[in-house]
């Protein structure tokens, strides 16, 4: 298997892996979708809330902010403390503005310096003359099985690189006219793809090309894997954090086939 | 408000919207500001194109 990455920051990621199959590119992407857990707001506590929205409302959009760093919190099953709550397993957040103002994402003080949001200039309702929001946040780990605001990675997706061949192109170059990419090249008396990432694999040339000349299939060991992050952490801590999962995932199958012999 | 994230993918789009609403007021091209923003895939474009601002309304009748 071979990895060769073709953008990597914090906020995207996007690699050519080869030499394996759907399967596992597939469960790498379902094990960052749901195995990377991350920080949210969880519950909060209204202390005054005279803005237009309804503490429901703004309690849902205060759970969708992506909250950074946390890695050593525990989420609220697995901790000592039994899910009462403690220094382990949640951070509190206050909120206190006066109107006339913008609520953002940055007026959120939190206990823990590491955990505060990815994007300070997030709206989160907007306050007039007289109004107020006073409020705690409770900020816990969870996993995306329970609910999408914790889930990292955004729009995690893969396609199959293209298989293509040509045999006896007559250099009609109805195949360059007929793709929407634009991305079929017609030189020396035949044709290729420039550039392979482009292409959908929609078919359109092999259906343009009269004497049926060109084939296109998508390789089943070449993909093209991409990914974002809501900022909760960079997209390498993503990759490996759910390749991690998928590792321990796969031992611990390991040790029960070995119990069956 | 604009909702915080993308219905569809889940971005996080509601950070350009102070970005996006102050250029688009004065007079620049919406597809040209998605662009410049990195709003690329369009249930994100969607978001901010098609938003209406309603807090402005809703405030004389609280």
């Amino acid at each position: 298997m071979d990895l060769e990455f073709l953008e990597l920051t914090d906020r995207r990621a996007r690699f050519i892996i080869s030499g394996t199959a759907p399967a596992f590119v597939n469960s790498i992407r379902r094990s960052m979708m749901a195995d990377v857990r991350a920080m949210s707001i969880d519950d909060v506590n209204f202390y005054n809330n005279t803005s237009v929205l309804f503490d429901e409302m703004l309690a849902l959009r205060l759970g969708l902010i992506p909250l950074t760093g946390g890695k050593h919190y525990l989420s609220r099953s697995e901790c000592s403390c039994n899910g009462e709550g403690c220094f382990q397993c949640q951070v509190s957040m206050t909120l206190n503005v006066q109107g006339p103002a913008t609520v953002y994402s940055r007026d959120l003080a939190s206990a823990d310096a590491e955990v505060v949001p990815a994007d300070g200039n997030i709206p989160i309702i907007k306050l007039f003359e007289g109004q107020q929001l006073l409020l705690e946040a409770i900020a816990r780990k969870g996993s995306a099985k329970n609910h999408a605001k914790f889930q990292s990675a955004i729009a995690t997706s893969y396609k199959h690189l293209p298989k293509f061949s040509v045999q006896e192109c007559n250099g009609c170059k109805e195949c360059v006219e007929a793709c929407p990419k634009g991305i079929i090249r017609y030189e020396n008396g035949s044709v290729h793809i420039a550039d392979e990432l482009e292409c959908t694999l929609c078919n359109l040339c092999v259906e343009a090309c009269d004497t049926h000349a060109i084939s296109v299939i998508g390789d089943p060991q070449r993909f093209v894997f991409y990914t974002e992050s809501d900022g909760s952490m960079s997209c390498a801590d993503l990759l490996t954090i759910s390749v991690e999962s998928l590792m321990n995932r796969a031992g611990e199958l390991a040790t029960y086939l070995e119990a069956f012999g | 408000m604009i909702p915080v994230r993308c219905f569809t993918c889940g971005a996080v789009i509601s950070k350009h919207w102070d970005q996006y609403k102050e250029r688009i007021s004065a007079g620049e091209d919406p597809k040209m500001v998605l662009d410049d923003l990195g709003v690329k895939r369009y249930c994100c474009r969607r978001m901010l194109l098609t938003h209406k601002e309603l807090v402005d309304i809703f405030a004389p009748y609280q």
